[in-house]
């Protein structure tokens, strides 16, 4: 394993000595814990990365933190093979295995790296003109070439095997970001005893104060740090959440926020999510999010060993690692004076600093002197070097050119205050002058910004607005404290130039790093007509992918409003959305995967029908028994007719809890019940039960069921399964908001009852030996749609003779806790007759035999005519749907109408979805008269049945048309039939 | 044909009593099923709204919640579950056609504070599921749908619903570490107290949650349908902590 060359002897604040080994692109490196696999590459002096996104071109490390828009690598491997990691958020980790990405066949050596040649055709809107024509190529050629060529890392093939959770926090203040403003806000809104969350996206608290050599109260700022964070820790009011990226701020005071629990581990520890979402819900907030360098351009300036001023401090001071051996640095500000002198004390020599600022600080100038380093008022114009930065080429303002070997190139064009979060609810971001960057507009309620979010980047300033900006955000809540004191600093340089455009730039000059968008992209988009800024954007993909730009952004503005002659205020900036930073699909689903990805109801049955056999469909969030296989069945249906034929000629069992059960009560229920149905219920007798159609306002069938009266102002209503939760919606807004005078009173019991369809023609005699002897269910006693209360071994219930089925047939209710134990002791009591569970399918299969309408035909496209239920809408009655029923439209006997039908050929299959045709006519979507709803092979009839609607319906009975189905290649003709296939007089049912 | 003695199924029956997640040192999070709860809704009639509050108080000595409250102990407690519309629970130690205003008459509460020093402590949360029906020596059930329209009928609808709840018990260190994953309401004590009810959801299930004490426990009321999809996001949410199922 390779010494680390790089590593700076002092041990800088790393904190541990721990060394942690990793690899490289297959090579064994050694690191120290608290590195990032940033800082650890470039300790051992590994300084290409990555190759650009579009050219190829050699890449390194630019910046120190989320922003980075190089250095994203491929981290871990298999499973949980992440793409696009940025490598200075990557904590370093005993064994972690990273790859480099978009190179081929290897980093140093990479092929595609020919691209750069072709750069002059790959400019801006390269795609957009060259991949025009023809159209039909885009997706077989032109993408997939582009693909392999372009994109960046590889996800993994399989299935991701760790868990990511979801979760909720409250607190009084929000604070986000803990650098010295942040710190300073949590501490005095701590203190005053609010609740408090302080979340920060690095693994440790302090911000700059870890990458800069500052002075608080004497000491060296992280000691400083150390000390606020042990007080904050003690405070049981105060949350820290350190590695937790606050990503979005939403409306009504809820961030979203992404803690990456596990990111730092090789694997999560058991039963520990990889990344934890949380829905933070602040009453104020506090944004203290820093703010992002700005690079400068010059020719060649992506290359390795170019990199922002701040994060050399950062590798130096922080990490205890040397970026470079010889550097230069390259500033617009008095920030420019710190970075020559931490590379000084770290022993790197400093060959120039190059500040084009007309009146340079004479302390910068001093500086330069006292390091031996030449102080330059004039520019970089370029980069020399292809793998690495060889030397720099400076312009002075006298129109000297000087060549100053070196491998590091410290840049900084100033600051970006971090604002993405103060725009997220709409909040325009203002242009500012004198600091030379966009400021927070009206950030969203109940929010401060401050410190250098806000555009104020001297420490001093931070932590006086952080003490007052926390304190006031507690006060505002009812709580009283005091400002904290403020530490002494020591003092700063804080001088800005104007944000730099103009260059000498010889050679490739960057804006977007990420997306290899260069100066001649922009004056491109420029020449072409795309100004605004969201059309630069998307013409040239600068600020695009996963940095969002940025880094980038402000500079491609700068440029647009130069080449325009427009101050960059009248540019605007484009709109910064969240997430801030990538958030992965895994953390936004969190538990909500697989088999949880929703909510499963299972039946009262559930476990006994699992036992037995079943195969289960599902039916909405219900899982219903579809049907129950027996060994030796030659396939599902084998099984569904041996279950039809149970049902026919015995009895079957069958769990219907799933349908929706409401009970009403009140005075009115009978008056409300006639104005939600289209037919009677007032006359309906007590201890009856009725079959209703609902319609919807427009007149459109809503739904269909039975509903039984049970006392003189109780009902007992049931609706279809799909529907229930959508009939009780209606039902309340009906009450509530149409007849709130109305004395009725509606809850869902679907819950409550355990209920079971128990159908054939013996299904009586299986009954009379469960249901407790007391009760007469003799057919004189408890004819057809009779409906009243029994008991199971002493356990109350309700029984109601309705038949689905067409067979004599019951439905038995008890208390949901016994559904189990009753369907054991009604397949115990009906053993004798042969009795078979039956699920889903024979159900269907019978109710089509019977021609009952069911979902297919109750699809919200159909009328109660439509499906022959003309005769259940009362003429004598105002009910929901009556007027918009009769629009003319909606009676035109020519609407499609429900029909049976048959196979011409009785061996033929039927289709559903198959439409309807007459006779030799062409199958044109002019010629469709309707399609099949429902088909079933009916085993008492021995063929192919089926449901449909059909351009005059009934009238047609007898005539054969086309049941054409292109999808299955089907074609075949079908004689329209009675819908009512077995039984048509219904005597069965009454038996 | 034998005689039929049906025994109920309580909606967790099917889940291993025990430890789950890890199992380093004490459990984070305690769950209990509630098995002995006979429930029923109580909505207002029009306009009777006052007479049923007067009522209920007159006979039970309880006083209807108009906010998201309960009232009372663990043998009867009602909580409000929407406007002019409650949830009563009652445990089903008592007989059929139960002398339950007596029993909770002798001990009549007129808040929750009252309430919750007097039951909570002395009371076995878990009794054993009582039985119901002709079968059973005990004999009987709370019939509470029976009861509440004989002593409130004029005044309410009532609606037995307590088979078609689930009702676990929360309790332990992390118990609001884990209720956070699902939970989208603030348990802190500054917003919600012993005698406090939410009607809200956990994991795309709907919930009613209402905390018993301080300690804190907490009850959590669901369709029984949902019970095992509720059940996998408890284990999963309490994993990092140990759950331990009494």
């Amino acid at each position: 394993m390779a010494e680390q060359p790089f590593r700076l002897k002092q041990t800088g604040r790393l904190g541990t000595e721990k060394p942690l080994a990793f690899t490289f692109d297959g090579k064994r490196y050694e690191g120290m814990a608290g590195d990032t696999l940033a800082s650890a590459l470039l300790a051992n002096g590994v300084q290409l990365v990555g190759r650009s996104f579009k050219y190829h071109r050699p890449r390194g490390i630019f910046s120190a933190g989320s922003e980075e828009p190089n250095a994203l690598v491929e981290l871990r491997s298999g499973a949980r093979r992440e793409p696009n990691t940025r490598a200075t958020m990557i904590e370093l980790y005993d064994g972690l295995d990273a790859r480099s990405q978009n190179r081929w066949p290897s980093l140093s050596l990479d092929l595609l790296a020919v691209n750069s040649l072709a750069a002059p055709i790959l400019s801006a809107g390269f795609y957009y003109k060259t991949f025009m024509w023809p159209s039909q190529f885009w997706e077989k050629v032109y993408e997939p070439l582009i693909r392999r060529a372009a994109g960046l890392g590889r996800a993994a093939q399989e299935a991701d095997p760790d868990h990511y959770e979801k979760a909720t926090a409250f607190c009084d203040v929000l604070v986000i970001g803990a650098g010295p403003a942040g710190l300073m806000a949590a501490l005095a809104a701590g203190r005053a005893g609010a609740r408090v969350i302080l979340a920060e996206e690095d693994f440790r608290l302090g911000g700059r104060l870890l990458g800069d050599r500052r002075r608080l109260d004497g000491q060296p700022s992280p000691q400083w740090v150390a000390q606020i964070e042990a007080e904050l820790d003690e405070m049981p009011n105060v949350r820290i959440m350190t590695r937790t990226t606050v990503f979005g701020a939403y409306d009504g005071g809820v961030y979203g926020a992404l803690e990456r629990v596990s990111d730092h581990l090789p694997e999560p520890l058991p039963f520990t999510p990889r990344q934890r979402l949380w829905h933070i819900i602040a009453r104020r907030t506090v944004l203290a999010a820093g703010a992002i360098e700005r690079p400068l351009l010059f020719g060649n300036n992506d290359r390795p060993g170019v990199m922002l001023a701040g994060a050399v401090r950062t590798y130096l001071n922080r990490h205890a690692v040397a970026p470079g051996g010889r550097a230069i640095v390259f500033a617009t500000n008095d920030d420019a004076a710190r970075t020559v002198a931490d590379l000084t004390a770290a022993g790197i020599a400093v060959v120039a600093l190059v500040d084009p600022r007309p009146r340079p600080p004479s302390s910068s100038i001093d500086l330069a002197d006292r390091v031996g380093a030449a102080f330059v008022t004039g520019i970089i114009s370029r980069a020399i070097g292809l793998r690495q930065v060889e030397a720099a080429v400076v312009e002075t303002d006298r129109g000297r050119t000087i060549v100053y070997d070196c491998d590091l190139i410290a840049v900084s064009g100033g600051w970006n205050p971090s604002i993405h979060l103060s725009t997220h609810l709409g909040g325009k971001p203002v242009w500012n002058e004198d600091r030379a960057a966009f400021l927070p507009g009206t950030p969203p309620p109940g929010t401060t910004v401050i410190g250098a979010a806000a555009g104020d980047f001297a420490l001093r300033d931070c932590l006086a607005e952080g003490a007052r900006a926390g304190l006031d955000a507690a006060e505002g809540e009812g709580f009283d404290g005091d400002e904290p004191a403020l530490p002494e600093v020591d003092p700063e340089g804080t001088g800005i130039g104007p944000l730099l455009t103009t260059t000498a730039a010889r050679g490739k000059t960057f804006v977007d790093l990420q997306n290899d968008v260069t100066v001649k992209d922009v004056e491109l988009a420029n020449r072409e007509g795309f100004h605004a800024v969201e059309h630069l954007k998307r013409y040239t993909t600068l600020g695009m992918a996963t940095d969002q730009g940025k880094t980038a952004n402000v500079l491609g503005l700068a440029l647009m409003a130069e080449l325009t002659g427009k101050p960059i205020a009248a540019i605007g900036t484009t709109t910064a959305r969240p997430p801030f930073t990538p958030v992965a699909i895994g953390a936004l689903a969190g538990h909500h995967r697989g088999r949880d990805f929703r909510p499963t109801r299972l039946t009262p049955s559930h476990d006994w029908a699992a036992r037995q056999g079943a195969v289960f469909v599902e039916a909405g969030q219900w899982l219903r028994a579809q049907y129950f296989p027996r060994p030796g069945e030659a396939d599902w249906l084998a099984t569904v007719n041996r279950e039809v034929n149970a049902v026919r000629t015995s009895v079957g069992v069958c769990d219907v809890s799933t349908l929706g059960k409401i009970d009403i009560q009140g005075a009115d229920a009978a008056t409300f019940l006639d104005r939600v149905y289209t037919n009677t219920f007032s006359t309906l007798p007590v201890g009856k039960a009725r079959y209703g159609l609902m319609l919807r306002e427009d007149g459109f069938v809503m739904d269909d069921g039975t509903t039984a009266r049970l006392a003189d102002d109780h009902f007992f209503m049931t609706t279809t399964t799909a529907n229930a939760a959508k009939v009780m919606q209606h039902l309340e807004f009906c009450h509530q908001w149409l007849w709130p005078e109305l004395d009725v009173a509606l809850v869902s019991v679907t819950e409550a009852w355990s209920q079971y369809a128990v159908s054939g023609p013996k299904s009586r005699d299986v009954l009379r030996t469960v249901i407790d002897p007391e009760h007469d269910i003799s057919d004189a006693a408890f004819p057809y749609m009779a409906a009243g209360a029994i008991s199971v071994g002493g356990i109350p219930g309700r029984l109601f003779r309705l038949s689905f089925s067409g067979e004599l047939a019951y439905e038995i209710a008890l208390p949901a806790s016994y559904g189990n134990a009753l369907i054991q002791a009604l397949m115990e009591a009906g053993a004798p007759f042969g009795i078979v569970p039956y699920g889903t399918e024979a159900l269907g299969v019978m109710r089509v035999e019977k021609g009952h309408v069911a979902g297919n035909e109750l699809n919200g496209t159909t009328t109660a005519h439509d499906l022959g239920l003309g005769r259940m809408v009362s003429a004598k009655k105002d009910f929901i749907g009556r007027t918009l029923a009769n629009r003319a439209a909606l009676i035109d006997t020519n609407r499609p109408r429900l029909a049976g039908f048959r196979p011409v050929d009785r061996t033929e299959r039927l289709r559903a979805g198959a439409h309807f045709i007459q006779l030799d006519t062409e199958a044109v979507a002019a010629n469709d008269q309707g399609y099949m709803t429902s088909v079933a092979f009916s085993p008492t009839l021995g063929h192919w049945i089926g449901l449909g609607l059909i351009s005059g319906g009934e009238k047609r009975i007898g005539e054969i048309v086309r049941a054409y189905d292109p999808v299955r290649n089907g074609d075949i003709a079908v004689e329209i039939v009675a819908p009512v296939f077995v039984d048509p007089e219904g005597v069965k049912l009454r038996g | 044909m034998a005689e039929i003695v049906l025994s109920p199924t309580s909606a967790f029956a099917g889940i291993p009593r025990g430890r789950s997640g890890q199992t380093d040192g004490p459990p984070g999070v305690i769950a209990s099923e509630r098995t002995d709860l006979a429930m029923a809704t109580i909505i207002a009639r029009k306009g009777q709204s006052a007479a049923l509050r007067d009522t209920v108080r007159e006979i039970y000595g309880l006083k209807l919640p108009i906010r998201p409250t309960w009232v009372g102990n663990d043998e009867l407690a009602f909580l409000w579950s929407g406007p002019d519309q409650w949830l009563a629970l009652a445990t089903g130690t008592i007989g059929p056609l139960s002398p339950l205003r007596e029993r909770v008459g002798v001990r009549a509460f007129a808040s929750f504070e009252d309430a919750a020093s007097e039951t909570t402590a002395s009371k076995a949360l878990t009794p054993p599921f009582p039985t119901r029906g002709r079968g059973s020596p005990a004999g009987g059930f709370v019939d509470i749908e029976t009861e509440l329209r004989e002593s409130i009928g004029a005044f309410a609808a009532i609606s037995a619903q307590g088979d078609g709840r689930a009702v676990l018990r929360l309790s332990g260190p992390n118990v609001h570490d884990t209720l956070a994953k699902g939970l989208p309401i603030d348990l802190h004590e500054s917003a919600f107290k012993p005698g406090d009810v939410a009607i809200t959801q956990i994991a795309h299930i709907g919930v009613t949650i209402r905390q018993i004490d301080s300690s804190p426990t907490y009850e959590i009321i669901l369709a029984r349908s949902l019970s095992l999809s509720f059940w996998s996001w408890l284990v999963a949410s309490s994993g990092e902590f140990g759950l331990d199922f009494t």
